[in-house]
């Protein structure tokens, strides 16, 4: 074997599978080296990463919702399954994380959004219309029992938290909205769920309609 | 520290950063996608010859097993977090290629139309071909017993040795001589050493 050649097999080698253990060595060399990275890469590569973990969780789009959550909730619930942040699906979608953390904690109801807002969310989350469109009822359930007083919980050790009082009110307006049985479709929603059918028509999600 | 400031390898390999990624905290691992995924692609570009496009998958792919098996990650396992990032992105670039050198050889056997219309490279198509017919198969398939041999040869080196030849694929001397602080002519020694002893061992096998 001349040299030519042990040089052209290593290289092969150190690309292969065969390859030899790289050490932390090797790795801090090469990562070491610095990479031009502008913002706007940074915020298009943390977007694309969110997109391909939800991808991974639901390669077919979501089309029935066995529980009672209100939209916002069953954004939230399957971020945290996840482990992403508010932030993570803010620069996903594009839009300020305050949009989200409303929306989730249903300080802003989906129907009040713009539905090309909220289009953007369940391009994310890969979510049926269909299903969408039962979530979006359980948030009109919920809106229908909810009270303006805040509830106050403590924890088992005594702490009592306005965090720890919020998830509690919540889960009482979706108890209680359980209960209620299901919400007459308003006007205002059955419109604004026509515009969310356009909104990702336009996107060209079809496979978010059909 | 600063908010917008991405974070260092130094930083990403402390305990306590480790120990937030394995407690679930998202924020840490935005700061770790912004710390790695720019100088993964860099060495997918370099060394696997991707594309910027396809570079930026891989890493993110990589980057999701990254996500989801970050609290198995054992600290006291031996290598540096960074390190355990960087192989499991070697290895779905190596994949990827596997991939790739299927799905080209694939296409080169379909009949031309369909090869158009499918939108196949041809180009790459003609490449896999001369490559094959000159025994360079690209899918490793030829070369595949020699590669084992120098594996086997590299594994016999020492550690200092088979680090400077690996490193050597992926950087100029002038860019290691900077990381590891030694002259070039220092590097250019080392790695000649190394390449004899990867001849000798090559030659008892």
């Amino acid at each position: 074997m001349n040299d030519e050649e042990i040089l052209k097999l290593l290289e092969l080698t150190i690309c292969s599978e065969h390859s030899p253990e790289i050490s932390d060595e090797v790795a801090d060399a090469i990562l070491s080296r610095s990479e031009e990275c502008p913002p706007e890469k940074t915020a298009r590569v943390r977007a694309r990463f969110v997109e391909k973990v939800i991808l991974m969780l639901h390669p077919l789009p979501v089309r029935e919702i066995n529980a009672k959550w209100p939209l916002g909730r069953w954004f939230e619930a399957i971020r945290e399954s996840l482990r992403l942040t508010r932030e993570d699906v803010a620069v996903a979608i594009g839009k300020e994380v305050i949009f989200v953390e409303r929306l989730e904690r249903g300080e802003v109801l989906p129907w009040e959004c713009e539905p090309n807002e909220v289009a953007e969310l369940i391009r994310l989350f890969r979510l049926h219309l269909n299903a969408a469109s039962q979530l979006v009822n359980n948030s009109a359930a919920v809106n229908q029992v909810r009270g303006v007083r805040s509830a106050a919980a403590r924890s088992r050790g005594g702490h009592a938290s306005s965090e720890r009082g919020d998830s509690t009110k919540r889960a009482l307006e979706m108890f209680l909205a359980h209960n209620a049985g299901p919400a007459k479709p308003e006007d205002a929603v059955s419109e604004w769920l026509d515009a969310l059918r356009l909104a990702l028509r336009r996107r060209g999600l079809n496979e978010l309609v059909d | 520290m600063d908010k917008d400031r991405a974070i260092t390898l130094e930083e990403a390999n402390s305990d306590a950063f480790v120990a937030r990624l394995r407690a679930g905290d998202g924020k840490a691992f935005a700061d770790l996608l912004s710390c790695l995924v720019p100088k993964l692609c860099g060495y997918l570009s370099h060394d696997f010859q991707l594309s910027e496009q396809d570079a930026e998958d891989v890493a993110l792919d990589a980057m999701v097993k990254v996500h989801k098996s970050v609290a198995q990650f054992n600290p006291r396992g031996g290598a540096k977090l960074s390190t355990w990032v960087f192989r499991i992105t070697k290895n779905a670039a190596i994949d990827f290629k596997r991939c790739q050198a299927r799905q080209v050889a694939k296409a080169a056997a379909v009949p031309l139309d369909d090869a158009v219309s499918r939108q196949v490279d041809r180009k790459r198509a003609a490449e896999w071909f001369r490559r094959a017919a000159a025994g360079d198969d690209p899918a490793g398939h030829a070369t595949l017993p020699q590669v084992i041999r120098v594996t086997r040869a590299m594994k016999a080196l020492n550690e200092k040795d088979r680090d400077i030849l690996i490193l050597r694929q992926s950087m100029e001397y002038e860019e290691i001589a900077e990381v590891e602080k030694v002259s070039v002519e220092a590097l250019r020694t080392r790695y000649s050493r190394a390449l004899d002893r990867l001849r000798i061992e090559l030659q008892k096998d």
